[in-house]
């Protein structure tokens, strides 16, 4: 038993250590040296017919901004094609959207009353009705700029590009200590992390909004896993198994809403580690065998699907470490090791690292919220118990062969 | 509990807390709660900066009348004049608006100019900005630190450096040993060179949605492709072959003269474009690219882009309908 809980100890211990190195090489490579170009440089007057999709489930507060928003882009309107989806709302979305549609042709808007309701189910049925074969997706509370249409679409002019994503920021950075420390987050995360992914040539994630996708490829795939939370990373590894590419435009920025309130943030990562996990007993197999990917981007796809199963087993292994203390059979060097490691995942662990927050920090020309970074620490333990509760999740669905229930992140905007 | 004891903990206390302190006074007071900025209302436009400079100077020229100069901030003043001469080695005064022709005589130095009429640079001109209206002449060794744009025809003499930016609602002419950072025109011409010789007839078909290679590629000679090529090495187009639809390679992507391909080519190493080949699409490499002479891109009545991550060199005689942007420089080669 001490023999099992050492060598379990000694494998979290390895994870942490593998992730550890890898936040680092990734901060280090975004920071220093020329990053891959995005195709936004790419002006062409022969562009392709799109769909742009926003699923909507009670919006009326933000309906009407991403809709005008959207109308108003630079993308020529003959080939721009909105379809809003109002999914089960109960307050006056449908009426705004029904506004919108008699006032322009453009808008093609989807009604879903009376089945699943969900992201995943909606953007199915959007698949089928959309005419185009570019589909974009925005979430109701982006505001995608004037020429964010167009300099997503640039992307699938290479053959091998099967997804977009662009990056997001905050719009309200400012309103508590939380979306302070989630603007810190989406920093590192989008400008360090995903850019040094697709400089690297790895596996940068569609991120299921402010991005877009092949219609045909999509469809190809079996469309959403209605059963799937993480519907975005779940089309991701399909892509990358299948042979298909990811690409990530850092310079296509577009504001969304991030969670206010603890609460919502609770529930939000909760369900991201559900499906992130769900993702991962799913596919994680076939990723490690794909052969259509190199090792190293094999690799990092694994790290981006078990980056929610990480908590967990930090958790296990404290535990494992608490019982080996108590029993009196912790030696002191394995316990330093551990101190150490442990020291070297809180600052450059999960979920936007130090390192990468800082480096983000740097290159966004951050300047007092940077100081917000110790703060991470009380995020981290947040992060941890939500995380956990969300593999439990996915654990139990497994188990009791349920299927998941949409909780869609509340608006805050006033 | 000793006074030791007491105070060792004290000071760890305080060591732990000393890193949040700078936060804590930020969540306070605080300096730094603006989300960050992101321009929503831009547009990717080559000709921007003329734009910008004519929208900034339009409503000052709009109300003034015959010649002055109108004041601005930070010290700046429009001088406004019907013509203007610059003598060889004069300074034009902060910001001109010329309401016909500018012509500037060898060595003078303009800051920032709208001419609303023609305008010549005589040789070795050095210019900040210049809007022009109609056409623009630069004679040879030129230099431009910003931005040059005229709304009909452009012609540029040897030897310029075009700075950030050359544009041209008409044909932008380069001359060689030029060099540049982007440009644009209807059609982008260099200027000199021969005509290719004629195309080779396809022989072999080769038909399929996509032609995938592991490794390195080559495509036959006169070979007529009716797919796309994706090769995770080296690809190369045989001479006279056509390739319908894009072509995209891990390695170096080698289009022979005469090659033509009707869809886009995307390089992610370097891409050499060989004498008299065509490109009805974009060019996209994270490397270099080097057109060769005689090469056409893009068509008439359209506009698509050569993008190289590091550098562009042009051949003589290259006609690109569109955009070509260097991010490290690019230059026209000397005959």
């Amino acid at each position: 038993m001490d023999l099992a809980l050492k060598v379990w100890v000694c494998v979290v211990i390895s994870v942490m250590m593998v992730y550890a190195l890898r936040h680092w090489l990734i901060s280090i490579r975004r920071l220093v040296g020329s990053q891959r170009p995005y195709y936004q440089d790419l002006l062409d007057s022969d562009l392709p017919s799109v769909s742009v999709v926003i699923p909507m489930h009670n919006e009326e507060a933000v309906a009407d901004q991403i809709l005008n928003a959207l109308l108003d882009s630079a993308y020529p309107k003959h080939l721009l094609e909105i379809v809003p989806i109002d999914d089960h709302s109960d307050d006056h979305t449908a009426e705004i959207l029904r506004r919108y549609e008699a006032e322009h042709s453009q808008v093609k808007p989807l009604f879903r009353n009376d089945r699943v309701r969900g992201k995943p189910a909606a953007l199915n049925e959007a698949l089928t009705a959309a005419t185009n074969e570019i589909v974009l997706v925005f979430d109701a509370d982006y505001r995608p700029g004037p020429d964010a249409v167009r300099a997503l679409v640039m992307a699938f002019q290479d053959p091998e590009v099967g997804a977009v994503m662009g990056r997001v920021v905050p719009s309200n950075a400012g309103a508590t200590l939380l979306t302070r420390l989630l603007d810190l987050e989406r920093s590192g995360g989008y400008q360090v992390d995903q850019q040094a992914r697709y400089t690297l040539d790895l596996v940068p994630q569609f991120g299921g909004t402010a991005g877009g996708f092949r219609r045909s490829v999509a469809l190809s795939l079996g469309g959403f896993g209605p059963r799937v939370s993480a519907d975005d990373t779940d089309l991701t590894v399909r892509l990358y198994l299948n042979g298909w590419k990811v690409a990530y435009a850092n310079g296509v920025e577009c504001y969304e809403e991030v969670p206010e309130t603890w609460d919502a943030r609770f529930h939000q990562l909760r369900r991201w580690s559900r499906g992130h996990n769900q993702v991962l007993l799913r596919h994680g197999a076939s990723l490690l065998r794909s052969r259509y990917l190199r090792p190293i981007q094999r690799l990092d796809g694994m790290l981006m699907l078990v980056v929610y199963l990480v908590p967990p087993l930090l958790l296990s292994a404290l535990a494992a470490e608490l019982v080996l203390f108590l029993q009196g059979d912790l030696l002191l060097l394995p316990t330093v090791i551990l101190a150490f490691f442990l020291v070297t995942y809180s600052e450059f662990g999960n979920f936007a690292p130090f390192l990468q927050v800082g480096i983000a920090g740097v290159l966004d020309g951050m300047a007092e919220r940077v100081l917000f970074l110790p703060f991470f620490f009380f995020a981290y333990l947040f992060n941890q118990l939500a995380v956990t509760c969300g593999l439990a999740d996915a654990v139990l669905d497994i188990v009791w062969r349920r299927d998941p229930i949409w909780r869609k992140t509340p608006r805050f905007r006033r | 509990m000793s006074s030791q004891v007491a105070l060792l903990l004290g000071l760890f206390v305080f060591a732990m807390l000393l890193p949040f302190i700078p936060g804590i006074r930020e969540l306070r007071r605080p300096r730094d709660t603006l989300s960050l900025p992101v321009d929503n209302g831009y547009i990717r436009n080559p000709r921007h900066f003329a734009r910008a400079l004519r929208n900034r100077l339009a409503p000052q020229v709009a109300t003034a009348k015959g010649e002055g100069e109108i004041p601005l901030r930070r010290h700046e003043r429009i001088t406004i004049c019907d013509l203007l001469v610059v003598p060889p080695g004069a300074t034009a005064p902060d910001l001109l608006v010329v309401r016909h022709d500018l012509d500037a005589a060898a060595g003078a130095s303009i800051r920032e100019a709208w001419v609303q009429g023609d305008a010549y640079m005589g040789a070795g001109v050095r210019m900040r900005g210049l809007a022009c209206d109609r056409s623009l002449r630069l004679g040879p060794k030129c230099t431009v630190d910003r931005w040059v744009d005229s709304e009909h025809d452009t012609h540029v003499e040897p030897g310029c450096d075009l700075g950030m930016s050359a544009t041209a609602g008409g044909v932008l002419r380069i001359s060689p040993g030029c060099t540049f950072r982007r440009l644009w025109g209807q059609p982008i011409r260099t200027v000199g060179g021969r005509l290719s010789d004629s195309e080779p007839e396809p022989r072999r078909t080769i038909e399929n949605d996509v032609v995938w290679a592991r490794d390195r590629l080559s495509v036959p000679p006169g070979a007529l492709v009716d797919a796309g090529i994706i090769a995770y090495g080296r690809l190369v187009i045989g001479p006279g072959a056509v390739v319908r639809g894009t072509v995209k390679a891990y390695g170096e992507l080698v289009i022979h003269n005469a090659a033509r391909i009707e869809g886009d080519v995307i390089g992610r190493s370097s891409v050499r474009l060989g004498k008299g080949s065509r490109v009805d699409g974009n060019v996209f490499t994270e490397r270099d690219v080097y057109v060769g002479a005689d090469v056409s891109v893009g068509r008439e009545g359209a506009f698509k882009t050569v993008f190289a991550a590091r550098h562009v060199t042009l051949g003589p005689h290259v006609s690109i309908y569109g955009w070509v942007v260097a991010e490290l420089g690019g230059r026209v080669e000397a005959i």
